[in-house]
């Protein structure tokens, strides 16, 4: 098991994994708009698009050490800043730990 | 006047380094052999203006909502939209009858448009990228999809291969030329994106079933349509240069292109 929850506060590691989710995002989308993302805003109503997307998720999976996810629960776990952290959080290992 | 938009590969570098407009023909009614068509024109400042002035007051709302790079694509989307339609319709391009309604929220300011002409079932797709915009339309009411990008957007290729090709095709894959290893991808890319948009398949599901294979020479094919429930995916000469450019259709339906 390679869960690493430790909390929701910021501090711990969901508010590092939320960094490292917005600064893969910057790569692809730069950073104005990657820091100005509210956690639950969805991607495609801010016109991220599909492409962003699958390039963002799977640099987070390899940073992360993630087992690549069905591809058919694509939009459940990609679909926003919150979404991505979670599914980070629950089946992947922070890089430091990786 | 002009109702189609035909970009040449003159007209290309008119568009980008010029004001002068795109070269416009005039189309005529709907073809009668079942062929789907493909039209696709290059954004630039003089279409941008030229589009402008097509577009309805609730497709301009929408247009100054978004940032200028995605807000010219958009302006071109529709006004080439609306001329191709415009020219079967034999209607002023401005008058054509277009509604959005999305269908998760039910919004009519965004989401998939159609032609809301009385007596039609034509089926619409519009995609954008780079300085490319496409629009595609099947007259016999079948849906359609159409999906262009541009390679400047692959800045790391490996990232998104394991989406997109099995592991057999990699190492034909890793032997490519960098360009025609974008190109490849982005084939794919498109080929997945279109089909999820024909079929109504979710992209997910779709990257996974699309089953692409690349030969020595960077030749694209997808999965064939019996493997993809009758969905025809082909790649289509891209109306800009760096950029790719595919549509799904129902199988044997006939495709013309610019």
């Amino acid at each position: 098991m390679r869960h690493t929850r430790e909390g929701d506060d910021g501090s711990g590691t969901t508010g590092r994994l939320e960094a490292l989710v917005r600064e893969k995002l910057a790569e692809r989308i730069g950073d104005d708009l990657a820091g100005s993302i509210g956690r639950g805003e969805e991607f495609h109503d801010l016109g991220i698009d599909s492409l962003d997307i699958v390039t963002v998720l799977a640099a987070l999976e390899r940073e992360c050490a993630v087992d690549r996810i069905v591809d058919g629960e694509l939009w459940d776990v990609a679909h926003s800043v919150d979404a991505l952290v979670r599914h980070l959080s629950e089946h992947g290992a922070f890089p430091e730990r990786a | 006047m002009t109702d189609l938009f035909r970009a040449t590969g003159e007209d290309v570098a008119a568009a980008v380094g010029t004001h002068r407009p795109a070269r416009l023909a005039r189309a005529g009614p709907p073809p009668d052999d079942g062929c789907a068509e493909v039209r696709q024109a290059v954004v630039g400042p003089a279409l941008v203006h030229h589009c402008a002035a097509l577009l309805s007051p609730a497709e301009r709302a929408r247009a100054a909502r978004a940032r200028p790079p995605a807000r010219d694509r958009f302006t071109v989307a529709r006004g080439l939209l609306r001329s191709v339609l415009g020219g079967r319709l034999g209607l002023h391009p401005a008058r054509v009858p277009l509604a959005a309604r999305c269908p998760a929220c039910g919004g009519r300011d965004h989401g998939p448009v159609r032609l809301m002409a009385d007596g039609t079932d034509w089926r619409l797709s519009v995609s954008h990228a780079g300085l490319l915009v496409a629009v595609a339309v099947d007259y016999a009411g079948h849906p359609v999809g159409v999906d262009v990008e541009t390679a400047a957007r692959t800045a790391d290729p490996r990232v998104l291969e394991p989406r997109l090709f099995g592991p057999a095709q990699r190492p034909r894959l890793a032997r490519l030329p960098p360009g025609e290893r974008r190109t490849a991808l982005l084939t794919a890319w498109t080929g997945a994106e279109s089909y999820a948009k024909a079929s109504g398949t979710p992209l997910g599901a779709a990257l996974a079933r699309i089953g692409a294979t690349v030969d020595d020479d960077g030749r694209v094919a997808v999965a064939r349509p019996d493997a993809l429930g009758g969905w025809w995916v082909r790649a289509v000469p891209a109306g800009a240069p760096g950029h790719v450019a595919s549509v799904t259709t129902r199988d044997g339906t006939g495709l013309r292109t610019d």
